[in-house]
């Protein structure tokens, strides 16, 4: 779990620069401006290259849009696997 | 290579010059990934996309330079073909599509740079399948032609139709690797094939199997005789041949003269033999061609001789060559790739000749390699050494009987001289090896006297390379407990490398005159200083 978590934090460093500075309860689509529809695309394809996953419900994935829900998300995906 | 993994590469390209990735898709998930292999392949780069919806402009107007790629898929040529428009209802006839891919293929054809097309599946357009099915294949076929073809699992539907990207996010990184490759091979093609001879140009161990070397077309010398065809072909398109061995230059020469080659010893603009490190001996040949070494590709059928290469000198192309008859196929597909040229003008085709020429008289260099120890330690090596009886000898007497190049002094022995042994007292040792990349079997005999003088001691030329010479002798030293260790060495005309073991254990120079025959003594610490470090390498076990 802290692993998963671990990895989530830095895959959105990766991604969205901004959030490095950031506590993770609050890294949300509000307060980070680069996150918009097509950084949230390459998110999810990031998400699913580390994790080896494959999602396929795309009204689910429209609706992650702060680092909590995304957590508990690839969660529940792993933990389907 | 996963996500995370790709972007701590990545970092190093993070100042290295772009090039464009022209697609009409949006490819942005990739960008991380193409930086990553960059890297990996030695010549870090950052992608750049051209803004959304202009590939065609940029076909057609745009400036180009022989960096770029484009990554192509259906609807680039027929936009009829895009799934996100549905099928349309107002259909062109095939012959028209046909003309259209033609159009569009003339124009890719008169662009610098090089294509990738994405082989993805397409709506069923016509009422007749068949037409379906040829209007792909022959979208297949000119992509093939263009550059290069990704296959239809990297293309994900969901995701193009969920988001616009093509690519399936979990082949990303299979997907920029090609990208990578293909991007790297039409800047700069291959000009070099420098290969290994024994068990690649032929089956079997010239020194050690002499006339008997196989490579004419029927049975085991079959894909060496496809391996020499296929080199011909390339040496005909302007690519230069070497042939690198651990080998004397007469015995490399005997291989390449014997008359079941294809290739001849004069379709090679050089013959580097000798017992260096093979990084050196193509360092050497690259400067006295003065061609870089991007342009050399190396193949070998020793994972540790192509790890040693790949490790001195990264900028060197490493293959492989096959296990299995069956990979052939992929194997000379990978080495057309690498050598890959549209077309091929007079100074290709004589250019063999006039290397050859100022080529001729190059002396193997002496220099050291890589340090391959950490490589060695990934390869998880055991040696199980045993102590058959008599009864129990046969393998350790044909190993002795048929060994000429890693061998004492080329003493042979059959059952009745070695009960003799027996009888006054002597030990023999065999040992088999086993590692990452399988089996090795028995692959060492030592017979050592009562009085600790090792009479007879072979290897078999598969584990050069892998110090298990060295580790045995140490861990032999230890077993036994003598104070000193004599061995009985006499040189021959074969036994090369086993004086070059001599005069490690010796603490001598490489190309030190070294001791012709006799008993060579070595002291406890004098082999404890030698080849403890080897010992270290293997997990031994005593049976």
């Amino acid at each position: 779990m802290q692993e998963m978590e671990d990895k989530l934090t830095s895959l959105f460093h990766a991604l969205f620069p901004d959030t490095r500075a950031m506590r993770a309860e609050t890294i949300s689509v509000d307060s980070v401006p680069q996150w918009d529809s097509a950084a949230h695309v390459n998110l999810i394809a990031a998400i699913e290259s580390e994790f080896d996953l494959f999602f396929d419900d795309v009204e689910a994935l429209l609706e992650l849009t702060d680092f909590q829900s995304v957590c508990r998300y690839v969660q529940h995906a792993l933990a389907r696997q | 290579m996963k996500f995370l993994e790709a972007t701590a590469l990545a970092q190093q390209a993070a100042t290295a010059p772009t090039f464009v990735l022209a697609s009409s898709a949006n490819l942005s998930a990739l960008e991380v990934f193409v930086a990553a292999h960059s890297v990996l392949a030695n010549s870090p780069a950052r992608m750049v996309q051209l803004p959304f919806g202009t590939l065609q402009q940029h076909l057609r107007f745009g400036a180009h330079d022989t960096t770029e790629v484009r990554l192509l898929m259906p609807w680039d040529f027929l936009p009829e073909l895009d799934w996100r428009t549905g099928i349309g209802a107002d259909r062109a006839s095939f012959e028209d599509m046909l003309s259209r891919i033609s159009a569009l293929e003339s124009l890719l054809d008169s662009c610098p740079g090089t294509s990738v097309y994405l082989d993805c599946p397409i709506p069923p357009c016509h009422h007749d399948q068949r037409s379906n099915e040829s209007l792909r294949l022959r979208l297949l076929a000119a992509g093939a032609r263009l550059g290069s073809v990704l296959p239809s699992e990297m293309f994900s539907l969901d995701n193009y139709c969920a988001t616009g990207s093509v690519l399936s996010p979990r082949l990303l990184d299979a997907a920029a690797s090609e990208i990578v490759r293909c991007r790297t091979v039409n800047a700069a093609p291959g000009k070099v094939l420098v290969t290994d001879l024994d068990n690649v140009m032929w089956r079997g161990v010239i020194g050690e199997d002499g006339a008997n070397i196989a490579c004419a077309p029927n049975g085991r010398g079959y894909p060496h005789f496809i391996y020499q065809n296929f080199l011909r072909s390339l040496k005909e398109s302007g690519v230069i041949l070497a042939a690198v061995s651990r080998n004397d230059v007469q015995l490399a020469e005997t291989g390449l003269n014997h008359p079941d080659m294809t290739l001849k010893r004069d379709d090679f603009v050089a013959v580097l033999a000798s017992y260096q490190p093979k990084s050196s001996q193509i360092e050497s040949l690259a400067r006295h061609l003065n061609l870089g070494l991007e342009s050399f590709v190396f193949v070998d059928d020793n994972p540790v001789e192509l790890h040693e290469v790949q490790s001195a000198l990264p900028q060197v192309t490493t293959v492989q060559f096959p296990v299995s008859v069956n990979d052939l196929p992929e194997f000379t597909r990978r080495l057309g790739q690498l050598f890959s040229r549209v077309h091929v003008t007079e100074e290709d085709l004589s250019r063999t000749d006039l290397y050859r020429v100022s080529l001729a008289g190059i002396a193997p260099t002496q220099a050291k390699g890589a340090d391959i120890t950490a490589f060695l330690q990934q390869l998880a090596m055991r040696l199980t050494i045993r102590e058959p009886g008599p009864e129990n000898s046969a393998r350790a007497l044909q190993l002795i009987n048929k060994t000429n190049q890693f061998n004492l002094n080329g003493q042979r022995l059959n059952i009745d001289t070695l009960r003799d042994h027996f009888q006054t007292g002597a030990r023999l040792f065999t040992a088999t090896l086993d590692d990452r990349f399988g089996a090795h079997g028995e692959i060492l005999a030592c017979l050592v006297a009562r009085d600790g003088t090792v009479e007879t001691l072979v290897m078999s030329c598969r584990v050069f390379q892998r110090q298990v010479e060295s580790a045995f002798l140490a861990h032999l030293s230890q077993l036994l407990g003598y104070p000193r260790f004599s061995l009985r060495y006499q040189r021959t005309s074969k036994n090369e490398p086993m004086l070059q073991f001599v005069r490690v254990l010796l603490g001598q120079q490489e190309g030190a005159p070294g001791p012709s025959e006799g008993l060579i003594v070595i002291e406890q610490a004098e082999l404890s200083a030698a080849c403890d470090g080897s010992l270290m390498l293997f997990e031994v076990a005593v049976q």
